[in-house]
């Protein structure tokens, strides 16, 4: 190897001296939309350079993710190895203990490293220097190299262990997102068999809609699944790609904000806006995927622009035994529209364990929601708001919602406050490590929030017709009572003005003395 | 199984027509996949001798054809601006409103019109294919205003902005094609392109300001690949009748 790269495995054959040889360092999903590149390059021995780079370009590519990948890819015609390799750098920011604790990168990112110095023929990152913004993948990968590719073809060729019949596929990941959850799973609802593929530390992802979760460690095994899938559906991901690259039928609910992986070529379609159109779609995708272009609707949709609000949170908590909320605090700040954003609060480890939680948010009038709110320890999920209680707001407008959504209309009478019930087991472990606390929050245009507005005046409409309907059959059952009782009151007057009761007295006392009636003797003898 | 010969005509013989010659192209290897063939690019008039030599003439306007015998003709089922939705060009879908780029040929009055009403409040780029005199004309703070006679350069510059205002039917397909939505000015909306309205310049800054750009992302995505597919079927129907 090079004397930046280590090599941790090779796969596949032996390199035959002037193989064209090419670098990748993710994410999974960029390497399945550098392979239309690959192959026109060429390629034959590929690596892949585990990389993790918060800080630098956001990328994640571990050596299992790495791993993962290497069956699909000696799969694809033309390439015969696959190394995984990596640098044994980290990068940090700062001074002293920020230095130490901080992580721009562990590994190298490789766009501005010459092929040379890796030993390389083609270093495929270079695909990042590109205009991102406004690029397809495989375009950007392409015009790196100078390569002719064509997106619409397949790329991939489906595994031969697939088999139809696996439904519908739904990958959802917290970034790239524009529908809520809860519009996804509108639309999705009475679809059939929905599977959610992810880890299992990824279910918050997949809040509110119905389906089993499936996990997958092998590319080629998720890839064999999604082509017998009937229709894939989601956001931008490592399964969109795989699902792009087959050409699967698929319904791709495009990114509120960067879109640079959106359906090309046949079967691929853009989720419409409006939810009853997106699943006309989808029922023409599952019947007839050929021909669901005739269950589009033509639309030139006039509306007023997506507000984009500006809000900062400040996360307070108490320590055990004080009195208020605001001693210990964190911050920060997000840009919200109609899409869901992850807001992430990173603890760090405390003397004392808190409390108790507030999230302060100081926001313009707007509509809010927060959901999927939970304290997290590294990928561990250790709680989730589910409960009607977990979440909280001492003062507001609240609207109703699912368990573990809270919605919100905030007014500017002074910054919203949100209680957070975090159970007594899991605040003590705020000693033991740094833990974070994360939410998906947005602000939904105002067509949105007044549907909330409006199923919460009918639902308090219905409240009130049930509790005056309530008061009336009272009202009745109380007059039916009273008629009842005074007609058993003559009854009674009648029979002991009658002669044969009279007569019969002494013979029912004898009888009341030998067999008591239920219930004590009766005092009418 | 041998070759066949097949020849467009109809496209001038230019940048923009090679363009269009490359679509419709692309479109027939759609419309009958898997088979290989040979092509030729002609513009008025087609050369009878070459002619004699075809298998078939993909004609957009087929009135020119009449002497031509020796191939059989097929009417292209598209030309005009339609056709230029369909080149090969890198798309870039947009989500938000933040960059307009005003295109016209050789009329500033409109021009003049959209700059005064939309300065401001988005980006723009005032540009021209054809006049390099238009970069003085608007030399407005706030306004970019550059020669692009480059095709090539015209398409990166569509691609980098977020929605085209146009004179030109060619280049509101052109902008469809990018996946920008096209407000056209001085003509009725374009019903065969997926996102081109006609453009109200007395009230532009309100009709920009009602674009739903989330919705029209999608839209004009699922819009132009209908319009593909719909294509496509037209033009595999044409090649199968054998031509007219």
């Amino acid at each position: 190897m090079t004397p930046i790269l280590d090599r941790y495995s090779r796969h596949g054959e032996e390199p035959e001296p002037g193989a064209v040889s090419a670098i990748h360092s993710g994410n999974i999903g960029d390497i399945v939309y550098a392979l239309p590149t690959v192959r026109a390059l060429g390629v034959s021995h590929l690596l892949l350079n585990v990389c993790e780079d918060p800080g630098v370009g956001g990328r994640l590519m571990t050596e299992p993710m790495a791993m993962s990948l290497v069956p699909l890819l000696l799969d694809q015609p033309g390439i015969r190895t696959v190394d995984i390799v990596g640098a044994p750098i980290r990068l940090g920011s700062g001074f002293g203990y920020q230095a130490k604790i901080s992580r721009l990168a562990v590994g190298l990112p490789l766009e501005h490293v010459s092929p040379s110095v890796l030993g390389v023929d083609f270093v495929l990152d270079a695909f990042r220097l590109q205009p991102l913004e406004r690029r397809h993948l495989v375009h950007a990968h392409a015009m790196a190299f100078g390569s002719r590719v064509d997106p619409a073809k397949a790329w991939i060729q489906p595994p031969p262990a697939s088999e139809p019949g696996n439904g519908i596929a739904v990958s959802l990941t917290p970034r790239y997102r524009n529908r809520s959850n809860e519009r996804l799973a509108e639309i999705l609802d009475g679809f059939g068999p929905v599977t959610l593929i992810g880890f299992r530390s990824e279910l918050p992802n997949y809040f509110g809609i119905n389906g089993s979760l499936r996990e997958f460690t092998d590319a080629g095994d998720l890839a064999a699944f999604l082509a017998g899938c009937s229709v894939f559906v989601g956001a931008s991901s490592f399964p969109a790609a795989l699902a792009e690259a087959m050409k699967v039928p698929r319904l791709i609910d495009l990114a509120d904000g960067l879109i640079n992986a959106f359906p090309v070529g046949p079967r691929g379609w853009a989720m419409p806006e409006a939810t009853a159109d997106a699943r006309h779609l989808l029922d023409g995708l599952l019947r007839a995927p050929d021909r669901a272009n005739e269950r589009l609707r033509p639309s030139v949709p006039i509306a007023p622009p997506a507000a984009v609000v500006p809000f900062r949170f400040t996360l307070e908590w108490r320590q055990v035994d004080a009195e208020i909320f605001g001693t210990h605090r964190a911050r920060a700040e997000a840009t919200l529209g109609r899409a869901p954003t992850r807001v992430h609060f990173d603890i760090p480890r405390m003397v004392d364990h808190p409390s108790g939680f507030e999230l302060v948010i100081d926001a313009p009038d707007c509509a809010f929601e927060v959901s999927n709110l939970r304290c997290t320890r590294g990928a561990q999920t250790l709680w989730t708001a589910r409960e009607p209680d977990d979440l909280t707001v001492p003062e507001g407008a609240l609207m109703s919602s699912p368990p573990g959504v809270l919605r919100w209309l905030l007014t500017q009478d002074g910054p919203g406050r949100i209680r957070i019930a975090v159970p007594d087991a899991v605040l003590a472990r705020f000693r033991d490590a740094d833990l974070s606390i994360v939410f998906d929050c947005r602000a939904p245009k105002p067509a949105e929030s007044g549907q909330w507005a409006a199923r919460e005046i009918l639902a308090l409409r219905g409240a009130l017709a049930r509790e005056r309907a309530s008061g009336e059959d009272l009202q009745n059952e109380r007059a039916e009572a009273l008629h009842k009782r005074s007609d058993m009151e003559h009854r009674l007057t009648s029979l002991e003005e009658s002669t044969s009761w009279r007569m019969t007295a002494p013979l029912r006392t004898v009888i009341g003395l030998v067999r008591p009636k239920p219930g004590g003797a009766r005092d009418d003898v | 199984m041998a070759a066949e010969v097949f020849a467009i005509h109809g496209v001038a013989a230019s940048e923009t027509g090679t363009a269009l010659a490359d679509a419709l192209i692309a479109l027939c290897d759609d419309a009958m996949p898997g088979d290989q063939r040979s092509w030729l690019v002609f513009s008025d008039p087609i050369d009878a001798a070459a002619a004699a030599h075809l298998d078939r003439i993909i004609s957009t306007s087929p009135a020119a054809v009449g002497e031509v015998e020796a191939a059989s003709v097929i009417a292209a089922p598209l030309d005009g601006p339609a056709l230029a939705l369909f080149e090969p060009l890198p798309e870039a879908p947009t989500r938000t409103l933040a960059s307009v780029l005003i295109e016209s040929k050789d009329d500033e009055a409109w021009v003049r019109l959209v700059v005064e009403r939309l300065l401001g409040k988005y980006t723009l780029t005032v540009a021209s294919r054809v006049r390099d005199d238009l970069a003085g004309l608007f030399r407005t703070e706030g306004v970019w205003s550059l020669v692009a006679p480059r095709r090539r350069d015209w398409i990166d510059l569509v691609s980098r902005h977020d929605l085209v205002i146009t004179s030109d039917p060619y280049t509101a397909a052109l902008a469809n094609g990018v996946l920008k939505p096209v407000l056209l000015v001085e003509g009725d909306a374009v019903l065969d392109l997926p996102v081109c309205l006609a453009a109200e310049l007395d009230g532009i800054e309100d009709q920009l300001s009602r674009l739903d750009m989330v919705s029209i992302g999608a839209d004009l995505l699922n819009g132009k690949r209908r319009a593909r597919e719909e294509a496509v079927r037209r033009i595999g129907d044409a090649l199968g009748d054998g031509g007219t």
